[in-house]
This record gives structure tokens, sequence and C-alpha cells, in this order.
């Protein structure tokens, strides 16, 4: 009997060195929180990089989508907060977790999260119904002076709203009234939830042809949609991007970001993911931590300048 | 849907009594419907849901009725209706802003608590005068029961942060079938094997996730800690 | 037609048909438990499926749902006991035909009329989705947020009227479910709702925790406090075989039985109770022999069996189309679809008609897995039944921590589901139905939810109603209500 335990010690005590040889990271599996509803290009991009990790390191990465209905990402980032900084849970977030998160005193503050790299850049543009009787900013201000037009948006606090509304105060005009929604689609132009809305070009690729693009939201225009600029050069205002990154918690050790690096800029650079930036519109890329923290500083600015504007100068 | 069935012997109700002719009560159609079906035969098939409220009943209504007038009180700290923004020309707005939810909530909530109070004190006037004996307080004994319970729910989770999700497991699981009486060796054996394989299957196998920091683990020399921590 | 091979395609992976299997089987004997029902099992493996592939998880969790009522039946019809609440109705004909030294004709008899039931609920779906799904889209444009918020509305005057003598019980325990989903702070609208200052629960309460408490705890708590059934061995002699084709007989009753369940299952609100009622009391009417109803018929050992069956794929169908789950545990569902990257809506159709195919054939194959595998294993299954009471109710109080844990791994959800069991375990003692505290939280949230949504377009009352689909079902709704006061006056006037 004590031969069979020290026999039993003894090989429970190799496996632990053995283990303890490969204490690098991953050593568990890994959950990518999406805070979004599934199907997104965030959602889609996110679950490449999950798939390549489980790939490279054998270990099981999934991809946890944890939409906050109304509140937009914040639940979902407050999960990966809440989860130990070893890597086991990272965050794929956009650009408004960093940057409003520390405003709106949910507990996320500038220094909570790290950014591992950034790498896309939404193809957010506002559109309206085919028959709706304007089809750029100009036409919908003029046509917003005698009617009712309602936005419909993913949220008051998230950036391409908030150069939606900063646009409409440069140009003279108002929303009779505003709605966030959890997923803004065909179907919510179809069904008559809103008149306007500002959301992702994927999610309304499949009436693409029966709708009107106004503008759209960022740096340049998008070579899909011909005819349609930037809202920054049709309204004046900053051209600030809604981006998508990943993120891990402050204190996560550098080797963890290190590696996730790796995959996700392999990922990006892969064929599947180039050719669903060129398929969709979308800016797929891949933007290192330092790059990643310049960039936050400087839209952190910019969206200041658009909250000015909102809040009327 | 009701499931007031949904339960195993422990509470039959009486219609599912062993004499299965008896049991069935049937009550008359209609004056002038002559049913050709004898009469101790008959059944309504309304019968099978009867709903008679038990012991406890008007204890608990009471209880749920001080809840519902709690929540609609403090429906007006606790609501976002302090911030709320009337009038406003577009309904819209209102219906926008937080405080809606609660209201529709809370208007469903109050009056169904309030007149539920009400049928549950009739009837229990009704076994007053009836001189039904009242067996609130063999309820409450029952529920207090439940609370050791629960209780040792409770400690069984906070342990597994001290022992771990595998020692935690099996300790509680053999405690617990203890307490409740079974006490031979072979009860003790299935109850450890059966542990053991949930254990496996849920934390090894499946990975669910277990509180990270756990203190026993961190007593172990470091191969172990990690080995026990990713699998146990 | 392309999507139907994908979707069957799909299915054939190896791991995702061992997934079918355990399922099935697991979820047979889960539902032969008397105390475990799927719901329960469901709550539990849903967060610790979250490592598993996708098809395989769901395909897991189907099978259990699909498969446990044909479980539940056997210790209803053997001991009188329904394995499943669902299973209620069983018992009384089955348990007399048992009575009568008839076991097995009335085992095989409940497996057959579920099988039916089951598949001519899929069948149906399925013609469905291939005859309407590409049209379905154009269906979306009527179906804005006033319009569900209808449907939720709907719902739950469907469900509150369904509880017909505990009718203020269940609009209380709506009511209160309603109130739970609201609790917490929305940080980007920058309010808070029921807080009361405690920053645990900010983040409100989840669905799971309350299910796994209210459920599963207030189940073991009863099971603990209870005392075990002096188990009596039930030997039954005879084949099942034979019992099968008996089905044949009667094929009015199985046929309009089956027709219930769909219909009831499409309806939200409604489930597998009343579908079960509904076709007991219509086949009770139509039949030759109505006295025998309640003391071994046959014809009632299929009306109910038929009808509970044909539910779970019918209650697929407002989940999958319009994202409003009509029961509860249909609405577990929905959390597995969005874990799996599935977003239910009228464009379903078009983004994902694959998974459609693939869950409908899943069921198929799951109710025909199943009826094999119970022609051979039923007298195994039936030893099951006799596990103790007190001590299946530890084995699930561990398990329900699991559920709990892995959804947000904080030790405040565990104390949410040990009072919710405590709660829950009150309500069972007293006969109040549970349901509704789950239906109010998911309807609830729906409700506020989409009308949220759709309040921008709200200039005064008349646009919430003024919409083909919504004003038909503001309609309805009022002519519901209508109809039930009148009758309940009309009896209560009846007895007097």
């Amino acid at each position: 009997m004590k031969k069979l335990l020290t026999l039993a010690a003894a090989s429970i005590a190799t496996l632990g060195l053995a283990f303890n040889a490969q204490a690098e990271y991953p050593t568990g599996p890994v959950q990518f929180i999406v805070p979004w509803p599934p199907g997104d290009f965030e959602d889609i991009l996110t679950r490449m990089i999950a798939a390549n990790m489980q790939e490279a390191t054998g270990v099981p990465a999934s991809v946890v989508n944890r939409p906050g209905g109304g509140d937009g990402p914040f639940p979902g980032a407050l999960e990966v907060l809440a989860a130990p900084a070893d890597g086991s849970v990272v965050g794929s977030f956009v650009i408004g977790v960093p940057i409003v998160g520390p405003r709106i005193g949910v507990g996320i503050e500038e220094d909570s999260f790290i950014p591992v790299g950034i790498f896309l850049t939404y193809p957010f543009v506002l559109a309206s119904s085919g028959d709706s009787g304007y089809s750029n900013m100009a036409e919908l201000a003029a046509h917003a002076q005698d009617n009712d037009v309602v936005l419909g948006h993913f949220g008051a606090g998230l950036t391409p709203t908030k150069a939606t509304f900063a646009a409409a105060k440069n140009m003279g005009f108002e929303f009779a009234d505003d709605s966030a929604f959890d997923m803004l689609d065909c179907n919510t132009l179809s069904a008559g939830d809103a008149d306007v809305i500002n959301t992702t070009l994927a999610l309304i690729e499949p009436c693409l042809d029966t709708i009107n693009v106004l503008a759209n939201i960022g740096e340049a225009p998008i070579a899909k949609l011909d005819g349609v600029d930037t809202l920054a050069a049709q309204s004046g205002i900053n051209d600030l991007e809604l981006w998508n990154g990943l993120f891990v918690t402050k204190g996560t050790p550098q080797e963890v970001i290190d590696t996730l690096a790796e995959i996700g800029k392999a990922t990006m650079m892969s064929d599947e993911a180039q050719q669903l930036m060129a398929e969709t519109g979308a800016a797929v890329y891949w933007q290192g931590m330092e790059e990643s923290m310049a960039r936050i500083v400087a839209d952190s600015a910019k969206d200041a300048e658009l909250a000015a504007i909102i809040a009327g100068e | 849907m009701t499931d007031f069935r949904s339960t195993t012997a422990v509470s039959q109700p009486d219609l599912r009594s062993t004499s299965a002719d008896v049991a069935l009560q049937s009550t008359p159609v209609g004056k002038g419907f002559k049913s050709s079906i004898p009469r101790e035969r008959r059944f309504n098939v309304a019968d099978l849901f009867k709903f008679s409220r038990g012991r406890g009943d008007l204890l608990f209504s009471a209880l749920f009725l001080a809840a519902a007038l709690f929540v609609a009180l403090s429906f007006f700290g606790e609501s976002g209706w302090a911030d709320r923004d009337l009038p406003q020309r577009r309904l819209g707005k209102m219906l926008k802003q937080p405080w809606v939810g609660p209201v529709i909530a809370v208007m469903i909530l109050l009056p169904a608590a309030l007149g539920n109070f009400a049928l549950s004190l009739r009837r229990a006037r009704l076994d007053r005068r009836k001189h039904r004996p009242n067996k609130t307080r063999y309820e409450v004994v029952q529920w207090l029961r439940a609370v050791e319970f629960v209780a040792y729910f409770i400690v069984y989770t906070r342990s597994i942060e001290l022992i771990g999700y595998l020692f935690a497991t099996i300790i509680f699981a053999v405690l617990m079938v203890f307490r409740l009486g079974y006490r031979s060796w072979r009860w003790l054996g299935i109850t450890i094997a059966v542990s053991f394989v949930s254990v496996l299957f849920f934390r090894t196998m499946l990975q669910i996730k277990t509180p990270v920091n756990i203190w026993l683990y961190n007593q172990l020399p470091d191969g172990l800690e990690r080995f026990m921590k990713v699998y146990f | 037609m392309d999507a139907l091979m994908t979707g069957l395609q799909n299915l054939l992976d190896p791991q995702v048909l061992i997934a079918l299997l355990i399922g099935s089987l697991g979820g047979l004997m889960i539902g032969a438990v008397p105390g475990i029902g799927p719901a329960i099992a469901i709550a539990i493996l849903l967060p610790a499926t979250v490592f598993l592939p996708d098809l395989v998880s769901l395909v897991l969790l189907l099978g259990i749902y699909g498969s446990s009522m044909y479980g539940g039946a056997i210790p209803a019809i053997l001991i009188n006991t329904p394995g499943t609440p669902v299973n209620a109705l069983t018992t009384y004909d089955g348990y007399s035909m048992t009575r009568r030294g008839e076991g097995p004709r009335a085992l095989a008899l409940a497996y057959s009329a579920s099988f039916y039931g089951g598949m001519f609920s899929i069948l149906t779906a399925l013609c469905a989705l291939i005859l309407f799904g590409p049209y379905l889209r154009d269906l979306g444009a009527l179906f804005g947020s006033r319009d569900i918020f209808m449907a939720a509305v709907l719902g739950m005057v469907l469900l509150i009227l369904a509880h017909r003598q505990t009718m203020l019980i269940a609009a209380a325990l709506f009511g209160f479910g309603m109130l739970i989903t609201l609790v917490g702070r929305q940080s980007l609208r920058g309010f808070e709702r029921y807080t009361f200052g405690i920053e645990e629960l900010a983040s409100g309460f989840n669905l799971i925790v309350v299910i796994v408490g209210i459920f599963a705890l207030s189940q073991a708590l009863f099971l603990m406090v209870g005392k075990d059934d002096p188990a009596k061995e039930v030997r039954f002699k005879g084949g099942l075989f034979r019992g099968l084709a008996e089905l044949r007989r009667y094929p009015a009753v199985t046929a309009i039985s089956g027709v219930y369940g769909t219909i009831m299952g499409i309806i939200p609100g409604v489930g597998e109770f009343v579908a079960q009622f509904f076709s007991y009391a219509t086949a009770r009417s139509m039949s030759k022999k109505p006295e025998q109803f309640g003391h071994g018929s046959p014809e009632g050992l299929i009306a109910s069996e038929t009808a509970n069956n044909a539910v779970p794929a019918a209650a697929m169908i407002p989940l999958l189309a319009l994202g409003v789950p009509g029961e509860a545990l249909t609405a577990m569902m929905m959390v597995v679809f969005f874990d799996a990257g599935i977003k239910p809506g009228p464009d379903i159709f078009e983004k994902s008609p694959d998974f459609l195919f693939s869950l409908f054939i899943a069921l198929l194959i799951i109710n025909v897995l199943v009826v094999i595998a119970l022609l051979f294993t039923t007298r195994l299954i039936a030893r099951m039944i006799f596990i103790p009471n007190r001590f299946l109710g530890v084995f699930i109080m561990i398990f329900a921590f699991v559920g709990v844990f892995s959804i947000r791994n904080n030790f405040f959800d565990c104390v949410v589901a040990a009072i919710f069991g405590f709660i829950g375990y009150i309500l069972r003692r007293l006969e109040w139905p549970l349901v509704p505290v789950v239906l109010g939280m998911v309807l609830g949230s729906i409700m506020v939810e989409r009308l949220t949504a759709g309040a921008s377009r709200i200039k005064t009352w008349t646009d919430l109603v003024d919409r083909p689909v919504s004003g038909t079902l503001a309609v309805v709704i009022v002519v519901v209500i209508v109809a039930v006061l009148v009758s309940m006056i009309l009896d209560h006037r009846r007895k007097n």
C-alpha cells in the first residue's frame, strides 16, 4: 500500500514538474469577450483570432458575446476587468471603452486596459431607406427642417453617434427623436423603427442596393461606396473613426501581450481577413501596442471636440 | 406551465390518490343537461388543475404584498423617477425614460399582490369559520428546515475558494449524504464515486470556471499547484 | 436546397453525432428521474458548454430538450409520478393502465404518441422553413420593435390567463420577474434602477442564475427536506414492439393532438402544459368512451403525450423568427443560440439557413434515436426512477453550483441563486406556479427593450398600434381578455 502511495505521489510530482517546464502563456483556456451581439465585424475577426490561437497553442479559445443592450460594450468590458490579469480573458473593444468608459463612472479608469493592438476600423455609415427623399447630408438637413427625422444608433455615448449629433448641430438641423438599439440592420429601416440609422456597412449589406447611404464616418471614403462622402467632409466635424482592438487588463504580463499580438497580427494579415476588408469596406490592419496607445490619446482629444460641439460650444 | 405538479411523491395532491375510481370529483355541467355517465365516474378536466390555498398561504401572500409595497414605494427614489424629464410633447421621449419599465412592472405586481392577498384572506377566514386547523406554524417550520440546507450550499460555495473544487465537492457531498441519513459504507462509496466523476466531467473535461485563487493549491509546490488549478 | 445539404453535412461531424447521442440518452435519463427536469439540466450545462464547438453544445442541449419528455413518461406511467412537469397528465391514464397490468402497452403508446407529435411538428416546421423561409425577410418588414413589443404583451396575457385558477398569483409573479430584470445600472444611459446603492446589484440579475435558483435549487431543497419514496420494484413483462403499432387505431386523436401541440407551441406564452390540457379536453369530448378518461383511456394517453412532444419544435418558430421565446425552456435555448453566434430574428433565414436546417434535422434524429433506444433500454431506465430523493437533492445542489458560477464567476450570483432557491422552495410548497417568474424576466425584458427602441417613433399613443401587426395583436389581446372574463363571469353565475 505504502509503495503504491509513494509511486502515485512521485508520478503526480513528475507530472507537475513537466507542467512547470511549459509554464508559458497560455496555460489554460482563453476567452475572448465581444460585448456585442454576434455577427458583426469585430465578432468575425475575433473568432478568427480565437481559432488561430487554438490552432497555434492547442488550448481551447472561444469567443463569448456579451451584448449590453442599451448599455453598449460596458457590461462586457467590466466582465473582462473583473477577470484575473493573466490573459485568460481578453476583450475585443471599440474605441468607446478606453475613451468614454472612464468618464461615465462604471469602474473603468483611463489605465484599466492595455491595448494589445487595434485591428479594425468599422465602415460606419449613415443610411436611410431608398424612398426617404434624401441621399446625402445636405439633403437630409433640408428635409429635417420641416419633417420629423428619427435616428437609430447603438448608444448615445458611442463615438459615431456623437459624430452624427455634432454633424447635425454643425449643419443646423435636429433629429426629432432618437433611440438606442441592440441591432441596426435592413430590418430596422424596412420595419420603420427609424428613418436614419447609424450602423456598419456589413449589417446593411443585404439591402445595399435599396437604401441610401448618406455618409460614412471615418478618415476616407469607402471604395465600395462611390458617390458617398465622409461625414467629416460634408459637415465640417473632425474625422474620428470607430475602431476595434484587443485589450487586456492592466497588470497583464508583457509576454501575454506579445503572444496575443503575434497571433493577432498574423490573423489580420491572413488572406481571409484581407478578403473581408476587400468585400466589406472595413479596414483590417494591425497597430501594435505603442501605436495604439498613441492613437487612443489623439482620439480622446477628437472625442472631446465632438462633445463640445454637441453641448453648444 | 403551471408546475405545481412538478414535484415528486413528497407532496401528492389528493387527486393523485390510489383509488383512482373515486378520486376525481365532478361538477354538474349545467342545468338541463342530462349526462349518461354515472355520477361517480364523471370528472371535470378542470379538476386536474384544482388549486387550493394550503398552509402558509396567507403568511406568504402577506409577505409578498409587503415586498410589493416596498418596491412600489421605493419607486420614487430608485427607478430614475427623480431624474424624470416631463412633460414631453412626443410620447416617445417619455417612454424612453428609465422609470417606464418599473412603472409597468409595478402596475402589474401591486394590484395582483393585493388581489391575491385579499383572496388568501378570504380563504383563511373561511377556514377559520369551518374550524379547519391553522397549520401555519408547521409550514414555517418546514421553511426554516430548508434554511439549513441553504446555509450548507453557501458554505460549500465559499469553501471552494479555500480547498478547491475537487475536495470541496467530495467533502460536501459526503457530509450532506451523511446528514441526510445514508450512513453505510456502500453509500459513502457511491457518493465519492459520483462526486469524483462529476468533478472530472465539469472541471477537467468541460473546464468550467471555478474560483482561481485557491488557498490550498497555493500551498502546493509550483508544478503541482498549476496542475491542480487547471484540471481540478 | 444547398442550405439543407449544408445543414445535414454539418451534423455528420463525429463530435456532433456523439453529442447527439449523449444528449438524447442523457435527456432520456434526466427526464426519467422525477426531481430533475430538462430545465435544470439545460440551465446547468449551458454555461458549461462554452468551450465546446457551437453545434456540438447546441445539439447536446437540444437532445436533452427533445428527449426528456419521453423519459418523463416512464415514471408517470409506472409509478404515478411525472418525470418532468409536462408529463403530469400522463399519470392519470398511464398509471391506471399499469394498475390493470398494461404497463408495457401504456409505455409503447406513450412513446409512439410522443414520436408522432415530435415528428409532426418538426416536419411542419421544416416545410414552413422551406416554403416560407425565403420570404421571411419580407415578413420581417412587418415586425418592427412596436410589433414585437405587442407580441411579448400577448405572451404575457396568454400566460396569465392560462393559469385559470391562479391568475392573480401568476400575474404577481410575472410582475416580480419583470422587476428583477430591470434591476441594475445602465451606465451608458446614466441611470440606476433599484440598486439601493448596493454595488453587487449594479450588474443586475442574470436569467440563468435565477432559473437555476428557482428551478434547480428549490427542487433540491424540496427533495432534501422531504422524504424518500419507499421504492417499489416495478416489474413488467412483455415487449414494447407490439404496442407501437397500436397508435394506428386512433388516427383522429393523434392527428388532432399533434396539430394542437404544434399550434400552441407557436403561440408565445402557452407552452406544453396548456397544449396538453386542450388536446386532452378535446379528445375527451370527441371520444366515444369519455368515461374512460382518467381511468386508463388510451386516447387520453395519446392526446397528452402527442401534444406535449409537439411543442418543443414548434416553440422554436417564434423564437427563431421573431426572437420572442414562448416558454421557459425555449428562452434558455435562445441563450444557446446567442452563444453560437446566431441572432434570432426575421433575417435569420438569410443569414444562417443551414443552422436552421441543422437544428430541425437534429431534432428529427433525436426523436428517432430516442425511440430506438427506449425499445431496448426501458427496463434499465425504469430502475433509475428509484434514485432516492434526498440523495438526488444533494447532487442537484452540486450541479447547481456549476451552472451558477460558470456564468459570471462571482460569489454574489451563488447567493442570489440560493435566495431564489429558497423562494422557489416556498412557492413549490404553496403550489404556486414557478414559470411566470422566468417568463416575467424574459418577456418583461423584451417588452421594455422593444418599447425603448421603438419609442422614438411614438409621438402619440396611437402610434403604438398604428401598424398592421401590432394593431392586430392589440385587438387579439383585448378579445382574449374579454372572452376569458366573460367565461369566468358565466362560470361564477352558473355555480350560484
